[in-house]
């Protein structure tokens, strides 16, 4: 008896967690760009966690090559662009993707921004809320490829009565515990849910073993829509970060090619707000 | 069989396959790469742990014979940081050809420090910074 409730509890939640899945998002542009590699620039970092950019750019590479693409060294990457006198994330977010992309023979390019990561202590319960904007342009045009951005709420203590939200919750409390300042299963969490959900994260590449699930799980079709970003990626004209150094006037004036406002176009430019959106 | 038995195995179904595919299997062995990522990034003067820490990585994926993408890369570059060209050119040499993805990237870096070493070779001037890959 308590394992038929049990078992029907499971379910129930995996229907509502299914159902609870927005529309498909529109993959036309990722399958007829079709990339086989992905070069991962460095993070641009809003939040006042300092360390918060380069720890979520040391989590990225895997998730993306166990997808199924060919992923560029981390560091080798960073290091050479920022001997190239791109030390400021910003700069490379908003220098030229094409030109950037061929420096290293690239496919696309990921832009990854971190907009908030603070803890939260409240009464019964303290975590750490975090939100992340994903955006992957195509290495020869600029276009937009696809983009996510995702707000998460960690809780350390405290059930939110979803027994699955609870038992991951759970496992990264006691992963941080462990190592104290440590938040890579943080990163690595937020990485999961934003790239490797079925008609929404990034498809399958060409390493993968799952490819032929491409058509089912991420049709070209879906929504019309590429994005769910309700801020502006740096990449596509969004604001500097005020917490890093703001580049000089002559650099911030440089906007990218025609390809990518085009792209920026296509991210439901009038929807633009500076709500944050809250999941949950 | 009575009810309770396939109820239990029901459940036994669905939390198997919530399971596997919360820890499915990586097609590459990575060891500890992101985290010697990380602590070199905290620490940016230790080259040579990070050097270290990637050696093993890359002894460990081998063994497993599942190397993941850029990680001979680099290793190569963390040697390259260490002052050892020909080992790192040898891991860029790796990479080339295990991912043809890289061989843009890697054809490029290999040539230019090639180019470099022959320079150095050739006029024995302390003008050989030319670090712009």
């Amino acid at each position: 008896m308590l394992f038929k409730r049990f078992s029907l509890l499971v379910i129930l939640s995996l229907v509502t967690g299914c159902a609870a899945t927005p529309e498909s998002k529109d993959y036309t542009a990722f399958h007829n760009s079709d990339p086989q590699s992905i070069l991962i620039v460095p993070v641009i970092n809003h939040s006042a966690e300092v360390e918060a950019a380069n720890l979520f750019l040391t989590t990225l590479a895997l998730p993306l090559a166990e997808r199924g693409f060919y992923v560029f060294p981390t560091n080798m990457v960073k290091d050479m662009i920022e001997e190239d006198g791109l030390s400021d994330p910003y700069l490379v977010h908003t220098a030229d993707t094409p030109q950037v992309a061929q420096l290293f023979g690239a496919d696309s390019i990921l832009y990854v921004e971190v907009l908030d990561w603070r803890s939260q202590y409240a009464v019964v319960s303290s975590g750490i809320v975090v939100q992340f904007l994903y955006t992957l342009k195509d290495g020869r045009s600029g276009d937009l490829l696809w983009q996510e951005q995702r707000e998460f709420v960690y809780q350390n203590s405290g059930g939110s009565g979803n027994i699955f939200a609870d038992l991951i919750a759970t496992a990264i409390t006691a992963a941080i515990d462990s190592s104290r300042s440590d938040y890579t299963p943080v990163a690595m969490a937020a990485n999961s849910q934003a790239l490797l959900i079925p008609g929404q994260g990034i498809p399958y590449g060409p390493h993968s073993p799952d490819r032929s699930k491409n058509e089912s799980e991420f049709p070209a079709s879906g929504n019309g829509k590429l994005s769910n970003a309700t801020d502006i990626a740096a990449a596509l004209g969004g604001p500097a970060p005020t917490t890093a150094s703001t580049p000089t006037s002559e650099e911030q004036s440089t906007t990218s090619d025609g390809s990518v406002d085009e792209a920026n176009g296509q991210t439901e430019d009038e929807d633009l707000t500076d709500e944050t959106p809250t999941e949950n | 069989m009575n009810r309770n038995t396939i109820c239990r195995l029901i459940f036994m179904a669905v939390i198997g396959t919530v399971v596997a595919a919360c820890s499915a299997k990586t097609q590459y062995e990575w060891g500890d790469y992101n985290k010697a990522l990380l602590s070199y990034y905290k620490n940016p003067q230790e080259v040579a742990e990070f050097s270290e820490k990637l050696r093993e990585s890359v002894e460990e994926a081998e063994g497993a014979g599942k190397v993941p993408p850029g990680l001979y890369a680099e290793y190569g570059y963390a040697l390259l940081e260490l002052g050892d060209e020909q080992a790192a050119l040898a891991y860029f040499a790796k990479e080339q050809e295990t991912w043809p993805e890289s061989a843009y990237l890697m054809t490029k870096v290999i040539s230019r420090l090639k180019e470099m070493s022959s320079a150095t070779a050739q006029s024995d001037n302390a003008q050989n910074d030319q670090e712009d890959l």
